[in-house]
């Protein structure tokens, strides 16, 4: 469960990217964070995860302060951040060993979770490859695989599909459902409106650092009293905003 | 005329990315960069060469032997030419980024052959406009040469250049071949290099050693001119530099080309146009060479480089073997010494330049110490050695020296801008930043120690007479220094981090927190000088400990700091 109480973030005085949101993403549900570009998304997953300080508020990963508590709270949350370029001159095993290694799994797990995880995203037989040399989706699978490895109990994910084949794509939504029937949780922010519309329990639209939306996209409809699509009413949403 | 307009543009292209890359050239002004530190260094070794050049001038003028400048010269411009030439043809030649742009591009194998070789000339010049030709000129004002003397020096100095750059680069088509077998390109890289210059200098070592056999039983003495009280001891000196400059003269006449630039510059007169002649049609020769065997081979050995050269293996994992659990801060560890050691760019800069640039420094100081104070024992000067004595300020250069060698090293100056965007991964992971902090620190720590292993076990063989104690506690104190000076540069780093940067080198060349780097050596210099001034009155012993509480304190300072503050220093990684 990830709990955002009352947090706000300025980089500059008196220009506030997030103001005063709250949001509640329970055990078993996928959240789906959304919003146009600078509305706020990537600060308040930044923030989320420990990369940028909180201003004011706080963050509870599994009620453990990401502010107060950072390394307790860090160990209750797996990232895929939105760039898949990292450890580029690591090989795609030595990367997972080492993403094995900092979350303290044991050599026989790991052994058996690399060798699932791998086959399922087709990326077994690339392991001892440099991941300098893997696709942009392929890179994409390998942190992916490095969040899978260390399983943990919520899952936040940047823009994951993006790069991904349809068959990986396919697959991910399906362990996304499959985590959170296990009562965990999943926040992932997308731009992909339909992916947004078809496979999360609720959604949050963020616009200008201020959540103007949280619920279902049946809420949404009633609210909005349209039966357009999510895109449709995304559109309404945010336009009203504007004016 | 269309032919050459396409290279000449070609070139223009090459060039402008060439040094737009190197950070000399301000890429919006287009002027020097003068914020580039480089462009300082430069600077400096520019006004280095020309004082160095005054002094040797001067002092060979004194003796009566200004022209053996000459010889000594045209060794040195030898060596460093070919040696620059064999790192150009990697780098340049068949390794360059920017190659892979050009293969698509409609240009036969001879024009990109040329303007790539033009490239690396033009290298090539810069240096030598900067090192070169000023102590060229300076020679010439000194030794009064004819007005003449200057433009033929640039003529010759580029033809010499231009020969025996082709030569090498010739020799390296055929090696670079020769070791096609080896799959890993930074390693081959590596190998390339070091055979290359087995073979190069393998020759100029021989001819040196031949000299200085032949030339130790016929030893003739002519100039002797000096007073009598004196005269001894100065025929001996005079004796030696002879006997040095011979050898130089031998090794050049082996090397036809050197021998020739000398002799041009040597006596102006009719003479030297016909040896600039020779020279340049040994240069046409050498590239008409270069050229037939390089239109056939040159785009050849560039695609198969990006072919072969850490191709997928397409090998099969083997999880059992592979999946070892380690402790996670080792892990830790283990990743950043992985994260320079795999990265040829981070290890050229900052392991193999520094290892090979101590080991010279070792070499050239074992070698040339025993000279020098035998030349002082030969010329009566033994009682220099029994004032010597070993006291607190003696102990105080030694640590300021080990300080100054550490500016060599610069890995955690560079520690979080390394990982560029991606740094944000060292945010997120459940490692406590202290930690992270120390981790990081690791391999500066390890590199600076082998810094003072290598130093201090210089001095100890050089000076014996150095009590052991005093080596070791000269250990702990440049220790101490080690972890002020690495924990610094890691909050430069954290403070001003270069996360957003277009290639490895720019990070590592166009990094503004090298200067501080510069300014913590004169700081912590003057704080050794300081406290060798204040303890003047004290002994030895007092004043070394004085000197390890004072480093001590500091590091237990900045310790505490780090691990108070250690979540504000990260916070610029976003």
């Amino acid at each position: 469960m990830i709990d955002i109480i009352n947090v706000s973030k300025e980089y500059r005085k008196n220009s506030k990217v997030v103001e005063n949101i709250n949001l509640r993403i329970n055990d078993g549900e996928i959240f789906g964070f959304i919003g146009p570009n600078g509305a706020g998304k990537t600060t308040t997953i930044k923030m989320m995860t420990g990369i940028l300080d909180i201003d004011e508020g706080d963050i509870l990963i599994d009620s453990k302060s990401i502010k107060k508590k950072p390394v307790v709270a860090k160990k209750r949350f797996g990232f895929v951040p939105d760039d898949p370029n990292m450890f580029l001159k690591l090989t795609g095993i030595d990367y997972l060993n080492f993403i094995a290694d900092i979350y303290e799994i044991s050599e026989k797990e790991r052994i058996d979770k690399i060798e699932e995880i791998t086959k399922e995203f087709e990326i077994y037989d690339a392991l001892e490859d440099k991941i300098q040399s893997y696709s942009h989706g392929m890179r994409q699978k390998i942190i992916i695989c490095g969040l899978l490895l260390h399983n943990p109990q919520n899952w936040i994910l940047d823009e994951p599909l993006t790069g991904l084949d349809p068959k990986s794509s396919f697959k991910l939504k399906n362990m996304m459902k499959e985590h959170v029937k296990n009562g965990k949780c999943v926040f992932f922010s997308t731009h992909v409106l339909e992916v947004a519309e078809r496979l999360c329990d609720r959604i949050g639209i963020i616009n200008k650092g201020k959540i103007i939306f949280v619920g279902t996209y049946d809420e949404m409809k009633k609210r909005l009293g349209g039966d357009g699509s999510l895109e449709e009413l995304f559109m309404e949403i945010t336009g009203n905003e504007e004016k | 005329m269309k032919k050459n307009k396409k290279i000449f543009n070609l070139l223009k292209t090459m060039l402008k990315t060439s040094y737009d890359t190197s950070g000399i050239i301000d890429s919006d002004t287009k002027k020097l960069n003068k914020k580039s530190i480089k462009v300082w260094i430069i600077g400096l070794v520019f006004v280095i060469t020309i004082y160095l050049s005054y002094i040797i001038i001067n002092s060979l003028k004194e003796i009566g032997i200004p022209n053996i400048f000459l010889d000594a010269f045209f060794l040195l411009l030898q060596i460093l030419v070919m040696f620059q030439t064999i790192l150009l043809v990697i780098n340049v030649l068949y390794f360059s980024k920017d190659i892979e742009n050009y293969l698509s591009l409609p240009i036969s194998s001879r024009k990109l052959l040329i303007t790539k070789f033009s490239v690396m000339l033009s290298i090539i010049f810069g240096v030598q406009i900067i090192i070169f030709l000023p102590s060229l000129f300076i020679y010439g004002v000194r030794t009064f040469q004819d007005i003449l003397f200057y433009p033929l020096t640039v003529i010759v100095l580029a033809l010499v250049s231009i020969f025996l750059s082709t030569i090498v680069s010739i020799v390296m088509i055929f090696v670079m071949r020769l070791f096609r077998f080896i799959k890993s390109k930074y390693l081959y890289q590596n190998i390339v290099i070091l055979v290359m210059t087995i073979i190069i200098f393998l020759p100029v070592i021989n001819v040196l050693n031949i000299s200085n056999i032949s030339l130790d039983s016929q030893i003739t003495v002519e100039n002797q001119a000096y007073n009598e009280e004196t005269r001894e001891y100065e025929t001996q000196a005079v004796q030696q530099i002879r006997t040095m400059f011979k050898t130089v003269k031998d090794t050049n006449k082996c090397f036809i080309v050197t021998g020739l630039g000398v002799k041009a510059l040597s006596d102006i007169n009719f003479n030297t146009i016909i040896y600039i002649l020779e020279i340049l049609g040994l240069d046409l020769l050498a590239i008409a060479i270069f050229l037939s065997i390089g239109r056939f081979t040159y785009i050849k050995d560039i695609l198969w480089n990006l072919s072969m050269f850490d191709k997928k293996k397409n090998k099969k994992v083997k999880l059992y073997k592979r999946c070892k659990v380690r402790n996670k801060n080792y892990a830790y560890f283990r990743n950043e010494i992985k994260a320079i050691i795999k990265n040829p760019t981070y290890f050229m800069h900052y392991i193999y330049n520094i290892l090979i640039v101590l080991i010279s420094i070792v070499g050239f100081t074992a070698t040339i110490f025993p000279i020098v104070v035998q030349a002082i024992i030969d010329v009566g000067g033994e009682e220099v050695f029994n004032e010597i004595t070993f006291g607190f300020g003696e102990f105080s250069f030694i640590i300021g020296l080990i300080q100054v060698m550490f500016t060599l090293s610069s890995l955690s100056l560079t520690a979080i801008s390394r990982y560029g965007k991606n740094a944000i991964f060292f945010k997120y992971i459940p490692i406590k930043f202290s930690t992270q902090f120390r981790l990081k620190n690791m391999p500066q720590l390890i590199m600076n120690t082998i810094i003072v292993i290598i130093i201090l076990g210089t001095i100890h063989y050089l000076i014996p007479a150095i009590n052991n104690l005093y080596i070791l506690l000269m250990f702990v104190i440049s220790m101490l220094l080690n972890i002020i000076n690495t924990n610094i540069l890691l909050i430069l780093d954290l403070l001003r981090p270069n996360l957003n940067y277009e290639n490895e080198i720019t990070v590592i060349k166009q990094n503004d927190n090298k200067l501080f780097q510069y300014i913590l050596t004169v700081v912590s210099c003057l704080i050794i000088w300081y406290l060798k001034e204040i303890t003047k009155e004290t002994n030895l012993n007092t004043s070394i400990i004085i000197e390890m509480i004072v480093f001590s304190v500091i590091v237990i300072g900045m310790e505490i700091f780090i691990s108070k503050k250690s979540n504000r220093l990260f916070k610029k990684i976003i």
